[in-house]
């Protein structure tokens, strides 16, 4: 009973905590999103030790997991921040020589996180708990190369179909969903440092489930809120039958005009 | 010049997108795979999001009562979410009973499931943002593609 209060309190409240300042990231009130990301980043952090601190919950894999890919992860999404704001963009925040390094940075967080399937050494970060391949392991890199591939090869073909300044955009899509498909193959013909290939196969397909669930079920609540939206939004009257604005609702406009004209320097 | 997209080019995106399963789900020929569990799997992570994103939605729904002064509007999509979960539920676990893993009781499987939504939704959306950013690196300036 006492196990499964701390388990309550130092895993399953900083998960709400961080879902609670997502909530909170909403509201228009400055002070209020400031207080949200101080929960979060509390949230966060305490979750990220539950590892440690209540080790015997089976959920307390997941932040084992969630701070041995932290490191791939931060290399990675920095590294593309790092690439996207030294290029040719009116708002560059890095001298143009940073973009290699940038793009190395992401390489290398990729390259992190593919070596911790295949080599078991002390320098990677570990994949285990318990003595075993952790179970959150074998759901997230399966699930994160399909969606890698599935997501980048269709996106690669819909962004050509945009049209301009992106063929090397596209290009690029083709090439990275591409190769996380092959490494997804290889991993399902080669066996891995601590997984056989046919486990790894198997997590997969158990992946393809997870994913498809997933975006159905996102799909679902998407059209079902839809619904209840357009049953309003039906009974409005179109834009060229409103009355026109009275002095108030214009003051109101001229008000929002003038705060949001002008801007500081860097924007 | 930018084409049009008609409906014959998000047939064949969706088909891209599903390439990388076709291809797995045909490599496994004589494999293990249990496809009850993987059915399990495909409901459970249906219904988690299902839910999770609901909750999200309904959040949502305040402040868009508010702002369009619509004070019916969240209770009325609470409806329709709540009918619609109960008759998806109902329809799903009907046939098989309870959605159970590999999890000794309800409450440990519910518990999983979130932890496994979020294990899953961190996955799915990594690879989003990376595909988001990887596009955006490589956008050509405006001068480089008039050439």
């Amino acid at each position: 009973m006492e196990n499964e209060l701390f388990v309550a309190l130092l895993l399953w409240a900083p998960l709400g905590l961080v879902f609670l300042s997502l909530g909170l990231q909403f509201r228009k009130d400055q002070a209020t999103q400031k207080i949200g990301k101080v929960l979060g980043g509390v949230g966060i952090v305490v979750f990220s030790t539950s590892f440690i601190t209540v080790p015997s919950s089976p959920s307390a894999a997941s932040s084992a997991l969630f701070v041995s890919i932290l490191p791939s992860l931060l290399l990675m999404f920095i590294g593309l921040y790092v690439a996207l704001f030294a290029g040719d963009v009116p708002v560059r925040r890095f001298p143009p020589h940073m973009r290699p390094i940038g793009l190395l940075m992401f390489v290398l967080g990729f390259a992190l996180l593919e070596a911790m399937h295949w080599n078991k050494t002390d320098w990677i970060p570990s994949t285990n708990w318990e003595g075993e391949t952790n179970r959150f392991w074998m759901i997230f890199r399966p699930t994160f190369l399909l969606a890698m591939s599935s997501f980048l090869l269709a996106g690669g073909y819909v962004v050509n179909l945009i049209g301009q300044r992106i063929s090397q955009t596209s290009r690029m899509l083709y090439l990275m969903g591409g190769s996380s498909f092959l490494l997804l193959l290889l991993s399902v013909l080669v066996n891995g440092s601590q997984t056989s290939s046919e486990e790894f196969h198997n997590s997969v397909l158990f992946a393809a489930s997870d994913l498809l669930g997933f975006l159905a079920g996102i799909g679902l609540t998407v059209l079902s809120f839809g619904l209840a939206i357009w049953q309003f939004e039906r009974k409005r009257p179109e834009l060229n039958k409103l009355p026109p604005p009275n002095q108030d609702q214009l003051a109101q406009a001229a008000q929002i005009i003038q705060q949001n004209l002008g801007g500081s320097e860097d924007e | 010049m930018s084409k049009r997209i008609g409906p014959r080019h998000l047939i064949f995106a969706g088909l891209l997108f599903l390439l990388p399963t076709m291809v797995l789900v045909l490599l496994s020929g004589n494999s293990s795979y249990d496809t009850e569990l993987g059915l399990t799997r495909f409901l459970n992570a249906f219904l988690t999001s299902y839910t999770i994103a609901s909750v999200f939605f309904v959040v949502n729904m305040f402040q868009y009562s508010k702002s369009r002064k619509e004070p019916t509007a969240p209770w009325v999509s609470m409806v329709y979410a709540a009918v619609l979960g109960i008759f998806v539920t109902f329809l799903l676990t009907s046939q098989g009973g309870l959605l159970m893993e590999e999890n000794g009781s309800q409450r440990a499987q519910i518990l999983y499931n979130i932890i496994h939504f979020i294990v899953t939704s961190m996955a799915i959306l990594t690879a989003v943002g990376v595909m988001v950013l990887l596009s955006f690196v490589n956008l050509e300036s405006k001068d480089e593609s008039d050439l």
